[in-house]
């Protein structure tokens, strides 16, 4: 790429990481265990 | 890295990518020396060029230097604006053979840290990672790019901004759709 002459150079130590982290796998939501309905009498 | 460090935020440039088909996914590689953008991993720059040895020309001697260096022309690389980098789209630039299939080129913005030489239209890094991919619908031959929907899909592994780009086979009609997206027009 034509970027010309150098002018100076520095050095850059980024606050927060440019590489974004992988996010975790979210766990899956806990249920609350549900009682089986109960069959209506006829 | 010993020095002190001059900023805290990278240096964000312009750039165009290969777009290459490695282990069944669309993956980001450099359009000259086709070195391979992996998600999730910064690229780290090299001095690729070799020297003649001075008293045996024939034969050539490693870089002894880290990438960049203000007098060599190594490091990644990044432009100051669109235009400059939107010429590296185009599919007839003639380079060494891609050892991937080729399915499209893409241009983006690129973080650059560590050591970064400041040039006259850009700048060199020995750290980088896209900060931003633009997926042209169209390619350079003014043909609309096949599967680009699922080239798109797939660099969002990169986990950063991923958009599609309409525009017609004109540089200038791309850079001008970028720009107003930029700018919010």
């Amino acid at each position: 790429m034509e970027i010309g002459k150098p002018k100076r150079s520095y050095i850059v130590e980024p606050a927060q990481r440019p590489v974004p982290e992988e996010r975790p796998a979210s766990p899956a939501p806990a249920r609350e265990p549900v009682a089986p309905k109960k069959a209506k009498p006829v | 890295m010993s020095a002190a460090p001059d900023y805290v935020d990278p240096t964000v440039g312009w750039r165009c990518w290969l777009v290459a088909e490695i282990r069944g996914q669309p993956r980001l590689v450099s359009v000259v020396y086709h070195a391979v953008w992996e998600p999730g991993q910064e690229l780290k720059a090299e001095c690729l060029r070799w020297r003649p040895q001075l008293l045996r020309p024939w034969r050539r001697r490693p870089p002894d230097h880290g990438a960049p260096r203000g007098r060599c022309s190594c490091g990644v690389y990044a432009a100051d604006s669109i235009e400059r980098a939107l010429v590296y789209l185009d599919p007839y630039l003639e380079h060494e053979p891609l050892r991937f299939p080729l399915l499209g080129r893409v241009l983006g913005r690129v973080s650059l840290w560590g050591r970064v030489v400041e040039c006259e239209r850009g700048w060199r890094g020995s750290h980088a990672y896209p900060e931003h991919i633009y997926v042209p619908t169209t390619g350079g031959d003014g043909k609309p790019v096949s599967h680009v929907e699922e080239i798109a899909l797939g660099l969002t592994d990169y986990r950063v901004p991923v958009e599609l780009v309409d525009g017609d086979d004109s540089y200038g009609a791309l850079a001008d759709a970028l720009s107003l997206r930029l700018t919010g027009g």
